[in-house]
Parts: C-alpha cells; sequence; structure tokens
C-alpha cells in the first residue's frame, strides 16, 4: 500500500472512534453536559485557538518539560557513560539507581512540594527525576552492549581511551540511548501534567483540573484535545531527529 | 638484515578458560614457534580450535595463562603500535556513522594529524585497495568485499610492521575472496610487512603463505609447521596449478579429514 494511502486508512479508525462518540451523544445514551459529542468540543477548541489563549498555559508547560528533559538527558547520559566505563561507578551508583528507580515518581510530588514549593523548580524537579532513569539505563545498557570487535579495533589501532569513549563507545551507544531519551520524553510530559494538576497555578495541567472543578466540560476537553496533539508533535520530531542522528540504524 | 633472527616469538603458550567454579578447558597447548620479519605465516586449522583465541594473544588483545609472545625482543602485554589485528567481522569493525574515509581517518586523529593531512592521507591509503571514489561513502553502502578494503586500509594506515588477519576473506564470495587474496599479497610485499593469516581454508594458506603452522583441535597445539616452497610472486590462476601447490593441498586437506573421521570415532 502506498504510504499516503496507509496513513490515510489508519486515519479511518480516528473517523469512527469520532463519529461513534457523536451518535452515543445524539443517541441520548449519555449526559450531554459530562459527555459533550465532539461537535460541541470542536467549537469550544476553536475558541482556545483563535484568541491565542493557548499559548501561555502551552508555554508554560512546555518550557518545565524542556528544561526538566533537558537535565535529565545530560545527566543520564553522563552517568550512563560513567557506569558503564568504569566497573568503580557502576560498583558505587548501581544499588543508588536500583533503589530509587523503582519509586513511583508522582509519588515522590507531595514530598518535592514540601520543600520545593509549587513553583518551577518543584515541576523541573519531578520531570527531571522521571525522565532521569529511562535515559541512564538505556545509556548504560547501550555501553555495555557495544560489540567486543568494535573495542579491540580501537586497541588494536591504538586509541587512547578517552578517544575510544568519544569516538566510538558514545556513537555506538547512540541508538540505544535515542530510545531512552523517547521513553523519557512521554514520562516527562506525564510527570509535568500531572505535578500541574497536584500542586501548581499555572500550566495545561493545572488547567485542566481547574476546568473541570469549575463544570467547563468542553474546553476541558478541548484542552485534553491539545494535550493529544502537543504528544503526538514531540513524537513526530523526536523521531525526525533519530532518523538524522541514527542513519545507520536502519541497515 | 638477519635473516635467520626471530621477528615474532610464540613461546608455549597455553589458554586456559574456565576453572574456579566450572571445568576448565585449555584453549591451547604450549604453542610455540617463531615468524622472521617480512616472513608470512598461515595458521591452518578447524573451527572452534582457538586460532582467533592464539592470534588475540599475539596481538596483545587477551593474556595467556602462561607462556610469552614477544615482538622485536620485547614481550607484548599490549596491543603494541607496530602490529595491526583485522577482524574478520568487517561489519562490526567499522564505524557505521563515519564515511569510509573518516573510518581510515580515526587512525590519524588520535596521532594528533592536522585535518588537511588526515583527508590527504586518507586518499592515499584508500587509492591502494582501489577505493578512492568511494571516500564519502558509508561503509553500510558498499559490498561485503568492499568493507573488507575498507577495513585493511585503515589497518595499513596504522603504519603496523606486522598485520594479523583473523580469516579476513571468510565472510566474502569466492570470487571476491581471489581478489582481496592477491591484493594482501600485493600490499604485503610493498610494504615489507610480516603477516599472519588465520584460516581453516587450505587453498588460501597454501596460495598465500610461506609457511603454514597446522593446528589441532583442542587443544590445540602446533601439529606441524609446513614450508610451501612456491615462487613468488603468486597468481591466483597460474600459483594454483602448479605441481606443488597441488600436492601440498593434497597433503594438508587429507590430513585435516584423517583426523576430523578419527576424531568422529571418539566421539
Amino acid at each position: 500500500m502506498p504510504e499516503l494511502g496507509r496513513k490515510g486508512y489508519g486515519l479511518l479508525s480516528i473517523l469512527v472512534v469520532l463519529l461513534l462518540w457523536e451518535l452515543i451523544c445524539r443517541a441520548g445514551l449519555v449526559n450531554l453536559f459530562l459527555l459533550p459529542p465532539p461537535s460541541q468540543i470542536a467549537p469550544a477548541l476553536w475558541k482556545i485557538l483563535a484568541s491565542g489563549s493557548f499559548l501561555a498555559p502551552l508555554g508554560q508547560t512546555l518550557g518545565m518539560l524542556l528544561v526538566g528533559y533537558t537535565i535529565a538527558c545530560v545527566a543520564g547520559i553522563a552517568l550512563g557513560l560513567l557506569m558503564g566505563c568504569s566497573d568503580y561507578a557502576y560498583g558505587l551508583l548501581e544499588p543508588l539507581v536500583e533503589v530509587i528507580r523503582p519509586i513511583p515518581k508522582p509519588a515522590l510530588i507531595p514530598a518535592m512540594v514540601v520543600f520545593l514549593g509549587i513553583g518551577a523548580g518543584m515541576k523541573i524537579t519531578m520531570v527531571a527525576l522521571a525522565a532521569l532513569f529511562p535515559v541512564l539505563i538505556n545509556t548504560l545498557q547501550g555501553v555495555r552492549g557495544v560489540d567486543p570487535v568494535l573495542l579491540a579495533t580501537a586497541r588494536t589501532l591504538g586509541c587512547s581511551r578517552f578517544d575510544t569513549i568519544r569516538k566510538i563507545i558514545l556513537p555506538a551507544a547512540l541508538p540505544m540511548i535515542l530510545t531512552g531519551m523517547r521513553v523519557s520524553l512521554s514520562m516527562g510530559l506525564v510527570l509535568v501534567i500531572l505535578a500541574e494538576m497536584l500542586a501548581a497555578d499555572s500550566g495545561i495541567g493545572f488547567l485542566i483540573l481547574d476546568l473541570q472543578r469549575s463544570f467547563q466540560v468542553r474546553p476541558m476537553y478541548a484542552w485534553i484535545a491539545i494535550l493529544a496533539v502537543v504528544g503526538l508533535s514531540l513524537n513526530v520530531l523526536f523521531e525526525m531527529v533519530e532518523d538524522r542522528a541514527v542513519p545507520w540504524r536502519a541497515k | 638484515m638477519n635473516e635467520a633472527a626471530p621477528y615474532l616469538t610464540i613461546r608455549d603458550v597455553n589458554k586456559v578458560y574456565g576453572g574456579q567454579h566450572g571445568e576448565a578447558t585449555t584453549a591451547l597447548q604450549s604453542i610455540s614457534f617463531e615468524v622472521k620479519q617480512g616472513e608470512f605465516v598461515a595458521i591452518l586449522g578447524p573451527s572452534g580450535c582457538g586460532k582467533s583465541t592464539l592470534l588475540q594473544i599475539v596481538a596483545g588483545l587477551i593474556d595467556a595463562t602462561a607462556g610469552e609472545v614477544a615482538l622485536n625482543g620485547k614481550p607484548v602485554t599490549a596491543p603494541p603500535p607496530e602490529m595491526v589485528y583485522l577482524f574478520q567481522q568487517y561489519s562490526k569493525s567499522l564505524l557505521p556513522w563515519r564515511t569510509v574515509e573518516q573510518n581510515v581517518a580515526l587512525v590519524f586523529e588520535s596521532k594528533g594529524m592536522k585535518k588537511r593531512d588526515i583527508a590527504e592521507r586518507c586518499g592515499e591509503y584508500l587509492a591502494m585497495v582501489g577505493l578512492a571514489s568511494f571516500r564519502k561513502h558509508y561503509p553500510w553502502q558498499l559490498s561485503g568485499g568492499m568493507q573488507q578494503r575498507v577495513a585493511i586500509a585503515r589497518a595499513l594506515a596504522a603504519q603496523p610492521r606486522v598485520l594479523l588477519l583473523d580469516e579476513p576473506f571468510s565472510a566474502v564470495d569466492a570470487l571476491t575472496r581471489i581478489e582481496l587474496q592477491s591484493l594482501v599479497l600485493d600490499l604485503w610485499t610493498k610494504h615489507g610487512l610480516t603477516i599472519l593469516l588465520i584460516t581453516h581454508d587450505v587453498d588460501e594458506a597454501v596460495f598465500m603463505a610461506d609457511r603454514i603452522a597446522v593446528l589441532s583441535s583442542r587443544p590445540s597445539t602446533v601439529e606441524m609447521m609446513v614450508s610451501t616452497d612456491l615462487p613468488r610472486p603468486r597468481d591466483a590462476m597460474a600459483t594454483r596449478e602448479l605441481p606443488r601447490f597441488l600436492q601440498l593441498r593434497h597433503e594438508l586437506v587429507t590430513h585435516l579429514l584423517h583426523r576430523q573421521n578419527a576424531g568422529r570415532v571418539d566421539a
């Protein structure tokens, strides 16, 4: 099936779900106030988009996500490389990682609020904490998975330890690192929204909860739709970066 | 140059795997032989006899359990700059994120050369293996034989005195193999290299080498050392039709087959 044809075909399932939703609402099977049909959500969405009022909360949320995510990626790659290349670092840090990693990160939000408040610091910390571990673990596995032949080749060609890490181990682990970064990105998005819902006075998460509490159900759904598009766009963006960064992976 | 002086000495090399808890396996047992400077020695043995282990010990990539390897009188404890190891798996030894040229450049970068000089030198070495026009390609865009040529160019760029070849032609098709054999012989002559080649291919060993060390199956020892005594330069067709070539090949194949059958009765 041609590429465009397949994508168009895939859209069909989305349309069917929207249509069913609309029909269920129109048939009077649900309370329209609690579950408005897509045809009523669409104007609410249009109002938010056309007025430009989506820009501030969106910028706020994406800003927190970006800062926290960047910190997590830098720290995760650095720690993963360190643990992967040094047995001492691995022995020292592995128990710590294994103790913190299994904690469901949302459980830490109340604790973070206690000493960081409900501002940017708390949200960034939460995103960074949640996004750190997938990057770290994948980097570690990527480093450990570098083919021994490649490492032996570096040794026989006289590469220094530093050069081997920079020019061979890091790029060889890059596909795994990117896989970790992709998982981290969705984790980060989940955490920033959750942190905004639990403890914040701005951002999309805060807004969705606020709209729900003031019974503005249609704009609430409109914001959820915006979040879906945000998540999708981030993924598409990430795929484009990935294709450029590791063109050899497909081979 | 003193003809008789050994350049590369392998003395009583043993390699034992495992032990402590599991059962110890002796891969190599008392392997000793010498290689003269400029000599081409093939190590012939069946799969799984520890040929690669032996070559990696010679390269200083892994440690022997006992025994010693010495290059020019100095014991080898780490990969010496005068020796380069060429792996069979070219697809794993080339860096897929680097172009052909950048793969060769890796060698020069670690020597702190200037960028312009590096490009020039890479061009020279790629021309030697007939890949001058593929410098901007990525390894995965090339055929297996071409990838192994890149690996050869990179190995030569390190300017080794000794080249250690670990079944370098066993993963390419038969015609490409013949081409690469002649290319390596050519480069061996031009650069005055000393080559140690591992192979399970009798034809290849006889065609390329001055002497052939035949390894037994595990625990491996040098079963016999054969001088090929074939004239050089060797020709892909003519050399293979010489009576001496046919006789040697016959003897070696008979020997290997006989041993394999004997092994089967034991098992």
